[in-house]
């Protein structure tokens, strides 16, 4: 099966009923719910070194971090939040669908369930799809947040802004539709994922070995496609600001 | 009827099967028999469009599927039942929910006590003890694996069964019961079964004909009478395996 085939399959079942609502919630729950920790915590070590970062310099270059909340700010809503929160998730997520879809090809219960009438693709990837796609929408509103809140509270401490004077600075950088895009970003990129993850998985050949380089391709090729998206959507977006 | 005629299988430069005819009339066992990479299980993947051929045409039951579209072949799958290598069992559903999943997909209109008694049904026919059903596939042996396995396959009623190397990796006993299963069931539910194998002797005990498969072309064939008469080497070498298997 070639790549457009798949893709093409995998966004025909997920735009037509009937859904297996059970298995949509539980891989919600594996997405979002059991990746949130994880992510939350990367974040927030990302924000504080952002903020650590760009106040070095900024005192290097114009003698003066003033524009610290703002900056750091647009950078965690325009590419921190959702880029970081999609790579970790490639790697938590992606990883393990692509052995779960690799393993199943190998023993070959991916035959089994076509051989009962019913499409794995449907079977397999729509649940994941349209998990992947609201958990990295929700997932990059929840990072977002986090990963601001963490930014305050180090500028706080480390650089003697308020919370007032933090959200004042920040405000005269960003807006409501910066995190609409961070939004738009995460799930863009939680659909990524699940696409890629499961293709290598149906295309996994035999073997332990094959379910392995399975894995390995399907996490390179997820954070490239991210990284590359990335670019596209940013480019995109720069026509609204 | 499941009937090839001369049919050709390519993955990419290699051949695999090599102009392959013969025909399976309703109700008998058909064993295939040869080495390892020999075609065997493409052979049978080939009848329920799991793979397609590269060239002629496969029979079953009157429909040409040799090209037949995905969307196209449920209702050939519909009368086929494929035991696989690999138990191929769903590893997040128990036992229970592994034999009743065809069930649930093929009659919507089952009521539970329905599927539930089917399902009791298809266990005992493979000799599976009450309790087992509330089990995962990992929580049980190999050979139990299999036995569910024939059980999610015979759940459906199939009209004909494929079964790719059932014995695999089974300890001798074990093989020995899963021969006799086939038999059983073949017998029982008066189905047409197509078996890959390695097992002469099995062969020789329950198929009504035996094809000998070598680098994906026919190399005999015949009745178990007919193949222990034959003078070719890779037969021979069969019977003398089955012989020294039987002596031991």
């Amino acid at each position: 099966m070639t790549l457009p085939l798949f893709l093409w399959q995998s966004v025909r079942a997920t735009f037509t009923a009937p859904y297996r609502w059970k298995d949509i919630l539980i891989q919600l729950e594996f997405v979002s719910w059991q990746s949130l920790p994880v992510i939350l915590f990367c974040l927030c070590f990302a924000a504080i070194v952002t903020i650590m970062e760009s106040s070095f310099h900024m005192k290097l270059v114009v003698q003066n971090d003033a524009l610290v909340p703002g900056f750091a700010a647009l950078l965690i809503l325009r590419e921190l939040g959702a880029v970081v929160s999609a790579l970790l998730l490639t790697s938590r997520v992606g990883a393990g669908l692509a052995a779960e879809v690799g393993s199943m090809k190998v023993t070959e219960q991916i035959d089994a369930l076509r051989m009962l009438g019913i499409d794995p693709v449907r079977f397999l990837v729509v649940p994941r799809l349209i998990a992947c796609t609201v958990g990295g929408f929700i997932l990059s509103i929840i990072a977002n947040l986090a990963c601001l809140y963490a930014a305050m509270v180090v500028s706080e401490i480390k650089l003697g802004y308020s919370p007032g004077a933090f959200i004042t600075g920040m405000r005269a950088f960003v807006d409501f539709q910066d995190l609409v895009f961070a939004s738009i970003k995460g799930a863009t990129f939680g659909a990524v994922i699940p696409l890629i993850s499961c293709y290598f998985g149906f295309r996994c050949q035999s073997g332990a070995e094959g379910v392995g380089s399975a894995t390995t391709n399907s996490v390179v090729a997820s954070s490239v496609s991210i990284i590359v998206l990335d670019f596209v959507l940013t480019y995109i977006f720069s026509h609204f600001y | 009827m499941i009937a090839f005629e001369s049919v050709r299988k390519s993955f990419g430069e290699r051949e695999v099967l090599k102009g392959i005819t013969f025909q399976v009339p309703p109700g008998q066992i058909l064993f295939i028999l040869g080495t390892s990479g020999t075609g065997k299980s493409v052979l049978l993947k080939n009848i329920v469009g799991l793979l397609h051929p590269t060239s002629g045409r496969i029979w079953v039951d009157g429909d040409d599927v040799s090209q037949m579209p995905e969307e196209e072949m449920f209702p050939i799958r519909r009368k086929c039942g494929m035991v696989f290598q690999h138990p191929a069992l769903f590893d997040s559903l128990t036992v229970f929910d592994n034999v009743a999943f065809g069930l649930r997909k093929h009659y919507p209109e089952y009521s539970q006590e329905q599927i539930a008694a089917r399902v009791r049904e298809c266990l005992s026919l493979v000799h599976l003890r009450p309790g087992v059903e509330t089990k995962k596939p990992q929580e049980i042996s190999y050979g139990m694996q299999k036995r569910v396995s024939l059980a999610r396959t015979v759940a459906v009623s199939p009209k004909i069964l494929l079964f790719d190397e059932p014995t695999t990796g089974l300890d001798p006993v074990t093989t020995n019961a899963i021969n006799h299963l086939i038999l059983e069931l073949s017998r029982k539910l008066k189905t047409t079964s197509l078996v890959v194998s390695h097992d002469m002797q099995c062969a020789l005990d329950i198929a009504d004909h035996i094809i000998v498969l070598d680098k994906g072309e026919i190399v005999d064939q015949g009745s178990p009478a007919q193949l222990k008469q034959s003078r070719h080497p890779l037969v021979r070498d069969f019977l003398r395996e089955a012989l020294d298997a039987e002596g031991s």
